[in-house]
């Protein structure tokens, strides 16, 4: 089972890696760049919140 | 200097331009012709069988929209050296970069299995059973990018990509309306029944097949995979000039084939548009086969690079064709497992294809906006682009065409999950 | 250090043309890995030297650039390199370094006021002791024609082979290459204007030479034509000009010492040993020259004849100022001595002198005879140096009229001939 999973594992410590590598963005952080990934999330955040709410309606 | 060595001079001065242009040209040429892929041609030939001519102008519009979206990617990749998944790595941390990545992967897994659908389609016209077509293509697939080097894997794929051509001597053939074709083009104009959901749809679709995530993360990869530098960014630039002409002209040219001989009918695949032209006209039909399956083709290999790229760059695999299979394992691996994963969804009998085709529409056209956003953001931050950030002009053009999407694509996506809101 | 063992087959001081040699082909261990694409070079001001050579290969392979070190031999058709892996030599940065081809070959040629005057042909270079050097760039109709695979047009064109190497513009000429140079930006500039081309100054180039190492220097002189490479020698310091001469064959120095006056002739020769400068004298062909410099040379004499010369310019007493100010440039070529203006009618008899500037002021219309002065300052062609010399102090001419008894002009002495030599034969 461990042999099974050690892979795995290593790929999981990868991700980890990875993630605190690129924690920083290292963009310069204008007013302009600042207001886009603002916008961006907001975007993300309504598709996300529309596809739930289609779900839950199509589940009804 | 007298009029013989002025002469002599400029004639040099373009010789050389052309042979560094030859060495240059590729990425741009490959990205722009490969746009065109099966999911490509399907919107085409639906948008000539159910509009004509009439939305010509829309697709000649594209054209240079492309092209700026495109060559953007030439300049950062000429600039950082480094690949679009490293560069939003890097640039917007990793909340972002995962979901590049993750958007990426999934649009691209989605979109491989639309080629394989359009490749097993358009053979099953020649009476190949789709098995076939699926290892077969495996095969041809995985052997040509074992090479081992970037330049043979491009000239081979730059082949495949004049394939894609073939539909030029199509529209000669049906001999079409030139004055009709010229005032279409020209004249932006709605064909009659004015914007319907049907007409929106379409338009979206068009767009979508011309600018797509994966076309930047692929040809700014490919641009570092080939080793450009700065100086060879007014190649690249041409390159992907031309690449996007040859896309607008492969476009049009279809939409006037079947402007012609399916108008008025309704037609979901390019497949499907193949097979009614047979009896009408068998070399038409057939062109339109082969270039389906040339474009499917074409579209396979680039989609599953351009993973396979983002991939190794974000994983710090060794990521480069110019690498044999031992040195990049992972990389190749999973091109491999790319290929595998969609040829294999083809295959399972009663899968739902037509719902995935229309899935990766609304998932790629959706998540295009992020993807452009960045690219602006990316190439206005003067910290790694120095004198190559965007110039006003490219800015105010390019923000226009990202608002322009952005607006379009959520009003696509709402009446996509809500058919009665508009 | 590295051992070289040149191509013996190969004539060391050859020009080697940049187009010739870009298709040579690259053997490493006897196998073809490639062809020269390019030569990356140092811009040294006086020359320039190849530091590395870029091979193209075949199939997409990457470039390799190698060090010139690792040059084993090299010739037109040929070049074998001392390597063992080829992958060590991947060199994709480029830096600041200069490709010859790239940014040089098919460059714009300005002239020092910035007209363009043509475009660089060719490259020439030369093997000298085991460095490829960069010594002139060939601007000339016939590089031109050569390039248009019309090369034998241009034989037939010129009448010599020095006519064919006339229009090579030696790289010391060149302003040094500009900080953008790339493929298409940046021109080649040069150092002195259009109209100096066929004039360049051999006291400049004389001083640039003292400067260069020996090799060098023998490197950029084989590229002078005569008549330059004549004046240039003359400008020379002692030492140099031995070396330079030694290393000329005695054709090539008898010819160059046939341009020079005789004073300055024996001049040169006095710094050779004396069998060596008997030879040279031997194979001049103007017998009277020769016999004036072997004159000058042992001694026998020290009358101002032998050290007189005859490129002078004379006009008649009945031109007017006009038509000689129009004749001036076309008379003054190839003149030793143009200060002043020798008047003599139909005998050659010397009937007054017109220095170069009152012709520039006096009217248009008037003529010689009423411009000149009469009363000149001559010398017999029996007088001593010791006489001209003391003539030359006490009057500061630039040059004095040697006539017969007759009044007919013999030739003209120079001062340079009498004060500025270093012979020891004014006491």
């Amino acid at each position: 089972m461990i042999r099974f999973i050690r892979p795995f594992r290593g790929f999981w410590r990868t991700i980890k890696f990875i993630h605190r590598k690129y924690k920083k963005p290292k963009i310069e952080m204008t007013p302009f760049v600042k207001a886009s990934l603002l916008a961006l999330r907001l975007y993300v955040l309504v598709l996300i919140g529309l596809m739930v709410l289609k779900f839950i309606l199509t589940v009804k | 200097m007298n009029l013989l060595e002025k002469i002599f001079y400029r004639l040099r001065k373009y010789s050389k331009a052309l042979r560094m242009f030859a060495l240059v040209a590729g990425p741009g040429i490959i990205v722009m012709v490969a746009d065109n892929d099966a999911g490509g041609i399907t919107t085409y030939t639906t948008t000539g069988a159910q509009y004509g001519n009439h939305l010509l102008w829309f697709l000649i519009l594209l054209g240079p929209v492309a092209y700026l979206v495109q060559e953007m990617t030439v300049r950062l990749g000429a600039v950082t050296k480094r690949g679009h998944a490293e560069a939003i790595f890097d640039s917007f941390g990793s909340f972002w970069g995962w979901f590049s990545l993750f958007d990426l992967v999934l649009t691209d897994w989605l979109t491989m299995i639309t080629e394989f659908i359009g490749m097993t389609a358009a053979m099953s016209i020649f009476g190949i059973p789709a098995w076939m077509t699926v290892i077969a293509c495996w095969i041809l697939m995985g052997s040509m990018i074992m090479t081992g080097s970037y330049w043979t894997w491009e000239k081979i794929v730059l082949v495949i990509s004049i394939g894609n051509l073939i539909y030029i001597p199509a529209a000669f053939v049906v001999h079409p309306s030139v004055p009709d074709i010229i005032k279409n083009s020209v004249i932006p104009n709605l064909p009659p029944g004015g914007l319907t959901n049907d007409l929106f749809f379409l338009l979206m679709a068009n767009i979508g097949t011309t600018i797509a995530p994966w076309m930047l993360f692929f040809q700014q990869s490919s641009v570092v995979d080939k080793g450009l530098q700065e100086k060879d960014i007014k190649f690249g630039q041409w390159d992907t000039a031309i690449g996007s002409f040859l896309t607008v002209i492969v476009a049009v040219l279809l939409i006037i084939v079947c402007g012609k001989l399916l108008f008025g009918q309704p037609i979901d695949s390019a497949a499907q548009a193949a097979r009614m032209i047979m009896p009408m006209n068998s070399y038409v039909g057939t062109i339109i086969a082969i270039g389906l399956f040339d474009a499917g083709f074409l579209g396979a290999i680039c989609i599953s690079l351009a993973s396979s790229w983002a991939f190794g760059e974000v994983f710090g695999w060794a990521h480069s064709l110019n690498h044999k299979i031992k040195e990049a394992p992972w990389f190749y691996a999973y091109y491999f497992f790319d290929l595998c994963l969609a040829g294999t969804v083809v295959l399972i009998p009663k899968a739902p294809l037509v719902l995935i085709t229309l899935f990766v529409q609304v998932i790629a056209t959706t998540l295009l906006p992020p993807a452009l956003v960045f690219l602006i953001l990316l190439l206005n931050d003067k910290k790694t682009m120095g004198a190559l950030v965007n110039t006003r002009l490219q800015n105010f053009l390019n923000i226009s065409i990202v608002v322009v999407i952005v607006v379009l694509s959520t009003m696509y996506g709402l009446s996509t999950l809500f058919p009665n809101l508009l | 250090m590295h051992n070289y063992s040149f191509d013996n087959s190969m004539d060391p001081g050859e020009i080697l043309n940049l187009t010739e040699i870009v298709r040579a082909q690259v053997n490493v261990n006897g196998e073809e890995i490639g062809k020269i694409e390019d030569l990356l070079i140092v811009d040294k001001d006086k020359f320039a030297e190849v530091t590395h050579i870029v091979v193209s290969r075949p199939f997409g392979r990457p470039q390799l650039v190698v060090p010139w070190e690792k040059v084993k031999s090299f010739n037109k058709k040929q070049v074998v390199l001392d390597i063992e892996q080829v992958e060590g030599f991947i060199n994709s940065t480029r830096g600041s370094a200069i490709f010859l081809k790239d940014f040089v070959l098919d460059k714009k040629v300005l002239d020092s006021k910035d007209r363009e005057l043509a475009v660089v042909y060719d490259v020439g270079l030369t093997l000298t002791n085991g460095k490829l050097l960069v010594t002139n760039v060939d601007i000339g109709k016939s590089g031109l024609l050569r390039r248009m695979k019309l090369g034998w047009l241009a034989k037939l064109l010129s009448k010599s082979v020095s006519e064919e190497n006339g229009d090579r513009v030696p790289w010391i000429y060149i302003e040094p290459l500009p900080e953008n140079i790339g493929s298409f930006r940046g021109d080649v500039k040069l150092k002195v204007i259009k109209e100096q081309l066929s004039d360049l100054h051999p006291v400049d180039l004389a001083d640039v030479l003292e400067e260069m190492s020996e090799e060098d220097r023998i490197a950029i002189f084989r590229e002078l034509d005569t008549e330059s490479a004549s004046d240039t020698l003359e400008e020379l310091d002692p030492k140099a000009q031995r070396d330079l001469i030694a290393s000329l064959d005695k054709e090539r120095a008898a010819q160059l010492i046939n341009e020079m006056t005789p004073g300055q002739a024996a001049d040169l020769l006095s710094v050779l040993p004396s069998w060596e400068a008997k030879v040279i004298v031997e194979l001049i062909d103007d017998k009277e020259k020769a016999t004036k410099i072997t004159d000058i040379l042992e001694k026998q004499d020290e009358k101002v004849i032998d050290f007189s010369i005859t490129g002078y310019l004379s006009f008649p007493p009945d031109m007017t100022v006009e038509k000689a100010r129009e004749q001036f440039a076309e008379a003054a070529r190839k003149k030793a001595a143009i200060t002043y203006i020798y008047v003599i009618d139909r005998d050659t008899k010397l009937l007054g002198i017109v220095d170069s500037k009152s012709l520039l002021l006096s009217e248009g219309k008037a003529r010689l005879k009423d411009i000149m002065t009469e009363r000149v300052v001559t010398l017999s062609p029996s007088a001593t140096l010791k006489k001209a010399s003391e003539l030359f102090a006490r009057y500061l001419f630039r040059a004095l009229p040697v006539t017969a008894r007759d009044g007919k002009i013999v030739g003209i002495l120079l001062y340079r001939d009498v004060i500025a030599l270093r012979h020891r034969y004014v006491e």
